[in-house]
């Protein structure tokens, strides 16, 4: 309880000393009576509360009942209080109203008597003399705050809320107003009315001046923001959150505090030392300050003691941002303790959150280092689990599957209880499905059926063993998993889809007949289903198989009519113009892309269908109206780098103006300015992508002349930036960096395609462009990679051979020679690809055996190599050398020796360094 | 030592710097009509008894401090400087430059503070040389605080495109300082030195340290809320790009950077705000 202090009796004391003062020759009465007086001021102002008492007493006790004696009346009951004797004080104070009713005093006594009471636990009579005193201006505000406090005490805090409403009806220039405020504010807390408690706080924080004791204030706030956080409040909590002063603000906020009042207490000592005379005017004043400065120094010894608590404070006020979906702001809060706190037990969590914040706006680099960081630090972490399991699903976002996989096996088994276990161990079987690792995608699918029978994704893993068996070329299997799917799951999402793929089955095995059967029923059970078109175009193919060409015809045209997407229309529309073709229907071929190209003017696959229709005119002697309507379309589309098919046609431009140009006698030099005219809109400067592709318009016209085309090429890669070229120019451009050995700037052409055309038909030129250069640079798994995915995860069309020898040489690089020996077995043994890919493959089946020591099947392949596939004379060349060498480990110098011989006969090989190499190694050969 | 050279000279004020006060080392002060200074020794015309004003000289070692009035030119300059008028702020601070440079060596000498402030106009008018020639003339001593130096030291580097230098100076000056002021400005100059980089992340990671962490530092807000409109437009956020715009105009409406605002990002400008 606050004492009442020197301060509040200042005045009164002044004047009672100063009346005291003997001004006639001294009586000895008197003297003893000032005496007496004097030292029970003068105890009452050191704090000596029973020496003012018994002082105060005697003087009582001996003088008479005069004016003079008023303060003494007075100081008797302040000292009571202070002395803790609250009992003793009201009857003193009550006493002191008796005798001086008129008193300068009383309405003070009147406080102070209510103050006693307060502290004698008598509320009720205290709240009866302090309701009257509030409407005197000079103790309203202290009698409001003593009024609530009153209501504290008696254990009904919402009684408190009406008179500091009161008090702050008029806002905050006081200090009893400002402590009001603090007192208000968890009122309106704790009885749920955060909204009002902030508004408190915020008013309060405009005035901090007037603030006592501000730790208060950071305590309140801080609770606050919790209790607004709780309840969704966000906003509101920040704005707590930012009241709260961190540790060196708050000591500086202490110190300064201490400074003025030490300040104020020189300048009362000097004003002691010119006027001596006032000493008990000063003292009171002196005292109050000293023990203000004390109990200050105290608190700012309190404040330098408590914890640093940033760190707990940015963590809430990043996760107030968070949740408010401000996520670099909770990231900026998040570093900031790991970059000023990183000792702090936050700074962990903070880290994580960084991660989950970083994952959330889709930086998932940024995220994955987060997660990986606070593994690192914090293997054994509280939040290790959701950190691997972050990692594994960021890989999983960046389509990285080999990663993800090994990230989710990882988490699977360090986390066996981790409440992401369902969901991770589906994501595992999912990616070890989209791999293509059928057999380990059954495996994962069913230990997860069993041990989640109920999981929501039951049934799609149910229905993904039965893919995985068809996907796999078990039929057998993925029939009997396929209908064991439709009669547990008559209604389920699958259903659709799982009679077109029984169907599918039924195709595999030839039976058309049944094929024709099932997706009839097919269409009359799901009309208007999204898969009708592959159904109708699976249809087509059993109807073509059976040679029933006129229905194949109609459904492949329904198929590509019916809303298919511009895959299976172009295969649709592919094979309807193969039988058209053949039946040599031009004028049909030119009608059905005609019709297509005017419902569908927006689609993809207009140059393709453009193409077909100048391809049919010319077909029909009409060569010329087929270059000005192909011109035309190509024209239309020349500047926009997205339509793929613009190249294709103008090849066929080039081709039928070439010929036509043949036919009627044009130079050759006039061919390339006229297609370049065909090609711009009149009065329209060609943009970038459009400049590119008369370059290359220019270079098909130019077939037989591989340097002149060569140069072109040259020119469209160096002049221009990936994002004004199209899928085949970036493709085209990256591969033209390899051949003159610079990846550096072939580089950013492949990772543009990759990046941009994920759906290209020349994708696979920046997997395999991409995945060469990791290669030349040694980073085999990345060039494994990014090999492995462009064998088996993209639609491969021209870069296949390329991205399946390499992935086979990365194998074998990384010594894996298994997996690499299947590999080089597969390219040797497809006949379309016969040729230097058959050589390299048979060389490096040599190498596989090589490194196994087996010198002698190594020889076997290598003789097979310079046998023949004598053609490719690098492979040739190598082939001898390492042929020899191998009978060298065998020890058969004889053989080695001719085999080297054999190569120096060769005399095409001689510009290659295993020329010299093996007329060095048969010089040094023993001799027989 | 000989504290004070009592002359009775009487001079017209042509040049000399209106009424201040000079506090000595010993506590005395005393009030000046106008100031001059001539070598070692500070001349204060002061008011004598009995009407009419006299000049008595005073060693510069002996002075502690001398409380001149803050120039107006000060704020109007920076005004000026905020609202990108740099030519105007440039004459404004040459206005308090001239006349306190004789001054620059004694605390309270408001030199330093607009050779400061022309540094910084000539950095924020492009003009990074004239910037780089000017900020050595500034004596780290005649600062209060010394950082403030080193703070334009860096944003002159990231002018100039040193960007690693100055980022090492950034960080370097936020490890060893108090002042919230200079802090925000620190991480103002790493967004722009990151953004320089082509690092969009990093810029805006440290462009909104100061709205996130110094909301008491307005002044740097409009610097800090346009880069981080920038940075976020980098990275392609456009949620992000907009809050910071919409800060930006709605609470710094004059700021150049808002004006910058309106013309760089016109589809992000909230519709009340166009």
């Amino acid at each position: 309880m606050k004492a009442l202090t020197w301060r509040s009796l200042r005045a009164a004391l002044f004047w009672a000393a100063s009346v005291l003062v003997p001004t006639a020759p001294a009586q000895d009465a008197n003297n003893d009576l000032f005496a007496l007086f004097n030292s029970g001021m003068q105890a009452f102002a050191a704090g000596d509360w029973a020496g003012t008492i018994s002082a105060f007493e005697t003087v009582i006790a001996r003088a008479e009942l005069t004016p003079q004696m008023e303060p003494v009346y007075f100081t008797i009951g302040a000292a009571y209080y202070n002395s803790g004797q609250f009992e003793k004080a009201a009857t003193a104070f009550q006493t002191y109203q008796e005798k001086f009713p008129k008193g300068a005093q009383f309405t003070k006594s009147q406080f102070a008597l209510a103050e006693a009471w307060t502290g004698a636990k008598q509320f009720d009579s205290a709240r009866a003399v302090l309701t009257p005193l509030e409407s005197n201006p000079s103790l309203r505000e202290d009698v409001l705050v003593a009024l609530a406090r009153v209501a504290e005490l008696e254990g009904d805090p919402q009684k408190a809320i009406p008179p500091l409403e009161r008090l702050l009806a008029n806002g905050i220039s006081s200090r009893s107003a400002a402590r009001g405020a603090l007192q208000l504010a968890p009122l309106y807390a704790a009885t749920g009315r955060d909204r009002k408690a902030l508004e408190t706080l915020l008013l309060l924080e405009k005035n901090t001046s007037l603030i006592d004791n501000i730790v208060q204030l950071n305590t309140t706030a801080l609770q606050l923001g919790d209790s607004l956080f709780n309840q969704g409040e966000f906003e509101s909590a920040l704005a707590a959150y930012r009241m709260v002063r961190l540790r060196p603000q708050l000591l500086a906020f202490q110190r300064e505090r201490i400074a003025r009042m030490q300040d104020e207490l020189a300048k009362l000592q000097a004003g002691l030392r010119a006027e001596p005379r006032r000493a008990p005017d000063f003292a009171g004043a002196i005292s109050a300050l000293r023990s203000g400065v004390a109990e200050s120094e105290r608190l700012l010894g309190d404040f330098e003691k408590l914890p640093d608590f940033a760190p707990g404070l940015y963590l809430r006020m990043g996760r107030s941002w968070y949740e408010l979906g401000r996520r670099w702001q909770a990231i900026v809060l998040n570093r900031a303790i790991q970059d000023d706190y990183p000792d702090s037990p936050e700074a962990a969590t903070a880290l994580f959150s960084e991660a989950v914040a970083f994952a959330d706006l889709g930086r998932l680099d940024s995220a994955d280092q987060a997660a990986e960081s606070y593994l690192a630090k914090h293997p054994g972490g509280s939040f290790a689990g959701n950190a691997s399991f972050l990692r594994a699903s960021i890989a999983l976002q960046r389509d990285d599957l080999e990663a993800a996989e090994r990230l989710f096996s990882g988490f699977l088994q360090s986390h066996p209880k981790s409440a992401y276990r369902e969901t991770a161990s589906f994501s595992l079987a999912q990616i070890l499905f989209g791999l293509g690792r059928y057999d380990e995608a059954i495996a994962t699918l069913g230990a997860f059926l069993q041990e989640f029978p109920a999981s929501p994704s039951a049934e799609d893993a149910e229905y993904r063993i039965a893919l995985a068996w068809m996907f796999s070329g078990d039929i057998e299997t993925a029939v009997q998993k396929l209908t064991g799917y439709l009669s547990k799951y008559p209604s389920g999402r699958y259903v659709a889809d799982a009679r077109y793929r029984l169907a599918v089955c039924e195709f595999g095995a030839a039976d058309h007949e049944k094929v024709i059967e099932m997706t009839r029923s097919w269409e009359s059970d799901f009309p208007g289903h999204a898969q009708l078109p592959e159904l109708l175009s699976l249809r087509a193919d059993s109807l073509a198989a059976l040679d029933r060409t006129d229905e194949a015809l109609a459904a492949y045209r329904a198929a590509a009519e019916s809303g298919a997407s511009d895959e299976v229309a172009g295969y649709a529309f592919g094979e309807a113009t193969k039988i058209l073709r053949r039946r040599g229907d031009w004028p049909v071929i030119s009608q059905m892309y005609e019709s297509f190209v005017a419902a569908n003017p927006e689609s993809q696959l207009v140059p393709t269908a453009v193409f077909w229709i100048g391809r049919a005119r010319a077909a029909t002697g009409r060569p010329a109206e087929a270059i000005a309507f192909i011109a035309e379309t190509a024209r239309r589309h020349i500047g926009d780098p997205k339509r793929e098919a613009v190249e294709q046609l103008l090849t066929q431009l080039a081709q039928l103006t070439a010929r036509e140009d043949k036919r009627s006698g044009v130079p050759p030099a006039e061919s390339a300015s006229r297609l370049e005219t065909l090609l711009s809109a009149p009065g329209e400067a060609p943009n970038e992508t459009a400049e590119a592709r008369l370059l290359f318009a220019r270079g098909e016209l130019l077939t037989a002349q591989k340097a002149s085309r060569d140069d072109l090429r040259k020119q469209i890669a160096e002049s221009f930036e990936p994002p004004v070229l199209s899928p085949l120019l970036l493709g085209q451009a990256g591969d033209y960096f390899i051949e003159v050995g610079q990846p550096d700037r072939a580089r950013p052409f492949f990772e543009f395609l990759q990046a941009n055309y994920p759906t290209s038909s020349v994708i696979d030129h920046a997997y395999a462009g991409l995945a060469r250069i990791a290669y030349d640079a040694g980073d085999y798994e990345k060039a494994l990679k990014l090999y492995t995915a462009g064998t088996e995860r993209i639609p491969a069309n021209l870069k296949l051979r390329e991205l399946t020898l390499g992935k086979g040489r990365t194998l074998l690089a990384l010594g894996r020679l298994d997996e690499a020996e299947k590999i080089f077995e597969q390219v040797a043994s497809i006949r379309e690809w016969r040729g230097e890919a058959t050589a390299a493959s048979v060389f490096s089946l040599g190498e596989v055996e090589r490194l196994r020591g087996n010198w002698s099947k190594a020889i076997a392949y290598y003789q097979r190599v310079y046998v023949a596939y004598q053609k490719f004379l690098p492979w040739v060349a190598k082939a001898y050398l390492l042929s020899g060498e191998a009978f060298e480990k065998l020890g058969q110098s004889a053989e080695a020796a001719n085999t080297y011989r054999e190569l120096l006969r060769n005399e095409r090989l001689t510009a290659f360094p295993e020329f010299a190499e093996a007329r060095a190694r048969l010089q040094n050969l023993p001799p027989p | 030592m000989k504290a004070a050279v009592p002359i009775c000279l009487f001079f017209a004020s042509l040049g000399l710097l209106p009424a201040q006060t000079i506090v000595l080392k010993n506590g005395q002060e005393i009030s000046a009509e106008s100031l001059r200074r001539s070598g070692p020794t500070v001349f204060a015309r002061i008011q004598v008894a009995g009407g009419g004003s006299g000049e008595v000289g005073h060693a510069a070692a002996t002075i502690e401090r001398i409380e001149f009035p803050r120039p107006a030119a000060l704020a109007e300059a920076e005004d000026l400087r905020v609202s990108g008028r740099f030519d105007e702020a440039l004459k404004r601070l040459a206005s308090v430059i001239d006349p306190s440079a004789p001054f620059r060596d004694l605390r309270g000498s408001w030199w330093a503070p607009a050779m400061l402030k022309k540094v910084r106009s000539l950095l924020d008018a492009g003009r990074g040389k004239e910037a780089e020639t000017t900020l050595p003339a500034i004596p780290k001593a005649f600062v209060a605080d010394a950082d403030v130096i080193d703070l334009l030291r860096a944003d002159i580097l990231v002018q100039k495109q040193d960007l690693a230098e100055a980022d090492a100076l950034y960080d370097a000056i936020r490890k060893r300082t108090h002042n919230d002021s200079v802090a925000a400005q620190s991480w103002v100059g790493t967004g722009t030195s990151r953004l320089a980089a082509q690092d969009a992340e990093g810029a805006l990671l440290a462009f909104l340290r100061v709205p996130v962490l110094y909301p008491a530092e307005t002044n740097t807000h409009p610097a800090a809320l346009i880069g981080s409109a920038r940075a976020a437009a980098a990275l392609g956020d456009q949620t992000e790009a907009a809050a910071a715009v919409e800060q930006l105009v709605t609470a710094h409406p004059s700021s150049v950077q808002a004006a910058q605002a309106r013309r760089e990002f016109p589809t992000l400008i909230p519709s009340n705000e166009k």
